[in-house]
């Protein structure tokens, strides 16, 4: 049987098992193993084991449990309302009022975490309670969250920069000081979306009547802040202080969250036993669907799909511009299955030689690549920020999908722009060079 | 028709990598066809880790990896990693020589066989100041990334510190760490010049790929692909170790381009780094046994 | 019975919660000894066996209270007799994964064990040590999962039915009434 024809049974296996209500983690193990045995593989069963081993255990992984422990914690301290009364007397006179807050604390949390959807599970965990208490519309609250997640990835630290720094051998630094200025581009197009959606939506925010507040409650407001921009110094103050790495600093958080319930008095044997175990659900969930994604990212490389997709690009001779975009469309439609990693892990090997010789600067194109991954991030049937908006709200995947749709536009958007102004990504690295 | 998948940890601009396309490539017109072998780069089928096993049971059929990381099963995959033992590529060649019926009898033992291994560009210090004297290095943060290096970290009485190769620039720009020991190829891979300003070609020790391929798998070649294979692999290892040659001075001359100070050791480092190297081949022959203590003893014989 | 298993799930869970701890303490004191000068070697080795361990003890814990998510979008509209066969199903289908994983989980152990396999960092340890968790957590999801189907087949319904996320939308929709459903 050849490639593309095993391709398409896999495609539509993967679908019909996700159709019938199968876990997803264990769908995908099970077109990965009926793919391996497909490719003719008499030891499909040691494949998997050493799959499972490597994926479950890598050290870079050990920060997500930690990142998402964090949230847990903070979710159980009195950080989430006083977000909310520190950033409400600034963001009153804006439309869209408190679901700035969303896409703020994504930001603010995004330079602490590594990972999209520890970054959407932390942040959701706090606010999404919080805007429903408001009244705020409960589909946009889950979008403006489902999409600035994802900023989780871009804004530095990133796990998938990392990924992409070893794989593209383009220096990680670089790479961490690149993803800034798109960070912020992207929040610009969030929060100006979300003015103008609540312009247009008048029911859809915080009903209470417009209260003027002066700058001096403003800045009073702002000792509510200090607690969490107190832990987000003191992890990045762990990381550009030299005391830990980026993995390591997932630790740090733990443990600046714990001090900081432990000073607000919300830390008891109750909660501190009912925040651990809800972490360890979570990353059991996500590490659960890592160990399949792995194995299906390995099964997929002995059948040479992604190879072989690719060279159906690579034989187009496209110009540089259209080769950006087969590739974004390849890249979204792979994003559809497979986790962020899995993807640059897939197609970074075949891809790179290709993009290089088309020249394309690689630093631009590993700002390009997250962009795109962010935008797999909340696609169905596979996305893991929908995966963990869903866990958090009990809406259902497609609902979530659906809602974060715009979103998912506007970093279409960003990758435009920052197709036409390449400078938005190389203009803080080329200040590095001496 | 016989498919071969060969798994390798490294990317596909790296030496070792080039190197084993081409040979994927001649093995393929050698034979027709007939043996297909698919070049899985970048850990893109097993990580570093999982390779040894993975060929050893059969899940790929051939795969690379770095020789020093399997200094667990046997010391004798960690002789190249004794700093200062050999140090130039005539030695190294002749180490590699006296230690390669070893390598192929453990591997045999495993039901593998070594088809060729290629060094890596020999190791050299990156400082932020100059070092002229072992001195210099003393109470230094030095990254260690296996035991091999934190020993040496321990005898120069630096600190060693665990740092991941992604996280290095980091590592370097926060200060956690202010020395390293690699090749040039890796300070060029990391862009070392961003963080750090003089390389110390030192030439600590020159490590190896070796490239394996499963012995169930070889043996139901025919015979006269079998022998092709071998011909080819032999072909392999001297045009890779042509290639480690000109990688190290192309990256060499990069580190200069970009601004580094490269300089040589002086007489006094050179003179205490051997000291310290002849200790610590001493330790190594104590681990190894007596085999090992043989297996030295040849070297320096010769 | 009954109480025996669910203690055999939440005991392991638990200690999943306690290799999770583990990894921040092994972490801050890498930290912690890197401003000393003292090097606490092998952390990423042990953090990373610490992470397998935790994922895969938790494995069952998590599947009964319903963490591991599906796509609910279709089976949520199918009723009685229909809903009864698709989650048997489900569970049969996920039980014979769940043997494969266990059974080769197993093997990796036992091999690691023949082929005498050790870590390759300062601190070297056999690697069918650090193995041992994960498939004693895979026995366990595989017991959770007979125990599942088991369930189901004589009271219709799998236990993580009500912590699952589907039940939960449709009572939200009954409290919430027709304001918010409208706005579906
Ligand atoms: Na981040
Ligand atoms: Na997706």
């Amino acid at each position: 049987m050849d490639s593309i024809t095993i391709g398409i049974i896999l495609a539509v296996l993967m679908l019909s098992l996700l159709a019938f209500g199968f876990w997803v983690s264990l769908s995908l193990m099970t077109v990965a193993l009926v793919g391996v045995i497909l490719y003719g593989s008499e030891t499909y069963g040691l494949i998997f084991a050493s799959s499972a081993w490597s994926s479950s255990t890598s050290w870079s992984l050990a920060a997500l449990p930690l990142f998402i422990w964090m949230g847990e914690i903070l979710f159980r301290t009195r950080l989430a309302s006083d977000l909310f009364k520190g950033l409400t007397p600034w963001l009153g006179a804006l439309p869209g009022r408190l679901l700035h807050v969303n896409i703020l604390s994504c930001g603010l949390f995004a330079a602490v975490s590594g990972s999209s959807a520890a970054t959407a599970a932390t942040v959701g965990k706090m606010t999404l309670p919080e805007l429903r208490a408001r009244g705020y519309n409960e589909r946009m609250s889950i979008a403006t969250l489902a999409g600035s997640g994802t900023l989780g990835f871009l804004i530095p630290p990133s796990i998938i920069l990392i990924v992409y720094g070893v794989a593209a051998e383009v220096s990680i630094a670089r790479l961490f000081i690149a993803g800034a200025l798109p960070g912020l581009l992207l929040i610009v197009l969030f929060m100006a979306y979300t003015m103008i959606w609540s312009w247009l939506n008048k029911g859809g925010v915080d009903n209470s009547p417009d209260v003027r507040h002066s700058w001096k409650e403003r800045l009073v407001a702002l000792r509510y802040l200090l607690p969490v921009l107190g832990l987000i110094g003191f992890v990045l103050g762990s990381i550009y202080g030299g005391f830990a790495t980026t993995t390591e600093a997932a630790a740090v958080g733990v443990t600046g969250a714990l001090i900081l319930a432990l000073l607000s008095g919300g830390l008891n044997r109750q909660t501190f036993f009912d925040s651990l175990m809800g972490a360890v659900r979570t990353s059991c969930m996500i590490a659960l669907i890592l160990v399949a994604a792995h194995f299906l990212t390995v099964a997929m490389a002995f059948l040479g799909i992604p190879r072989m997709l690719v060279g159906m690009i690579d034989a187009l001779e496209l110009s540089p511009m259209m080769l950006l975009v087969y590739l974004t469309i390849l890249f979204i439609i792979l994003g559809c299955f497979l986790d962020g990693i899995s993807v640059v892990l897939l197609s970074t090997s075949i891809m790179l030689p290709m993009v290089a010789a088309a020249g394309i600067d690689l630093l631009w194109f590993g700002i390009y690549i997250v962009l795109v991954i962010e935008m797999a991030q909340i696609t169905p049937p596979v996305g893991f920020n929908l995966f963990v908006l869903q866990s958090l709200t009990g809406k259902n995947i497609l609902y979530v999908a659906r809602a974060a749709l715009p979103f998912f536009l506007l970093i279409g958007l960003a990758i435009v722009l920052i197709s036409w102004f390449p400078e938005i990504v190389t203009a803080l690295p080329a200040q590095m060079s001496r | 028709q016989t498919r071969w998948d060969l798994a390798t940890g490294y990317g596909d601009g790296v030496h070792h990598t080039i190197n084993i396309v081409q040979f994927a490539d001649e093995v393929r017109a050698a034979t027709d066809g007939e043996l297909d072998i698919t070049v899985h780069s970048g850990a893109s089928l097993f990580p570093q880790g999982e390779i040894h096993r993975a060929v050893r049971t059969g899940q790929a059929q051939a795969g690379e990896l770095l020789m020093a990381n399997l200094g667990n099963a046997n010391p004798i995959f960690e002789i190249d990693n004794i700093p200062f033992l050999a140090s130039d590529w005539d030695s190294s060649e002749r180490l590699w020589e006296v230690t390669r019926p070893a390598v192929e009898d453990h591997l045999a033992s495993e039901g593998m066989r070594l088809l060729f291994a290629v060094p890596w560009p020999p190791q050299g210090f990156y400082t932020r100041e100059s070092i002229a004297d072992i001195d210099d290095l003393r109470g230094m943060r030095m990254r260690s990334y296996s035991p091999m290096t934190t020993e040496l970290a321990v005898q120069f009485q630096a600190a060693p510190t665990t740092v991941q190769e992604p996280e290095i620039p980091q590592a370097f720009s926060t200060g956690m760490i202010n020395a390293m020991v690699t090749s040039p190829a890796t300070g060029v891979s990391s862009q070392a010049w961003d963080f750090v300003d003089h390389y110390t070609d030192v030439q600590a020790w020159i490590p190896k790929n070796m490239v394996f391929v499963n012995e169930r798998s070889f043996s139901r070649l025919s015979e006269e692909h079998q022998a092709a294979v071998l011909e080819l692999a032999a072909q392999a290892e001297a045009r890779g170790w042509e290639m480690g040659i000109q990688e190290t001075e192309d990256a060499t001359n990069r580190l200069r381009e970009e601004g580094m100070t490269v300089s040589e050791p002086t007489a006094e480092l050179r003179s205490a780094l051997e000291d310290i190297g002849e200790e610590m081949a001493t330790q190594w022959a104590e681990d190894a046994g007596e085999a090992g203590q043989e297996l030295l003893q040849t070297y320096f014989g010769e | 019975m009954r109480k025996s298993l669910d203690l055999l799930y939440t005991g392991a869970g638990f200690l999943a919660g306690l290799f999770v701890m583990a990894i921040v303490v092994l972490i801050m004191a890498q930290i912690i000894g890197r401003w000393f000068g003292i090097l606490v070697p092998s952390t990423e080795d042990f953090s990373g066996w610490f992470l397998g361990a935790s994922s895969f003890l938790a494995l069952a814990y998590t599947l009964r209270t319903g963490g591991h998510i599906r796509v609910n979008i279709l089976i949520r509209n199918l009723r009685g007799k229909t809903r009864y066969w698709q989650e048997i199903a489900v569970l049969v289908l996920g039980l014979a994964l769940a043997c494969f994983m266990t059974y080769w989980l197993i093997h990796m152990v036992w091999e690691s064990y023949v082929f005498n396999e050790r870590s390759r960092g300062y601190i070297s340890v056999d690697i069918w040590m650090v193995q041992v968790p994960v498939a004693v957590g895979a026995v366990i999801f595989n017991i959770a999962m007979l125990d599942e189907l088991v369930h189901t087949i004589r009271t219709g319904k799998p236990s993580y039915h009500g912590q699952d996320d589907e039940m939960e939308e449709l009572e939200e929709l009954l409290q919430e009434g027709p304001a918010e459903a409208g706005e579906r």
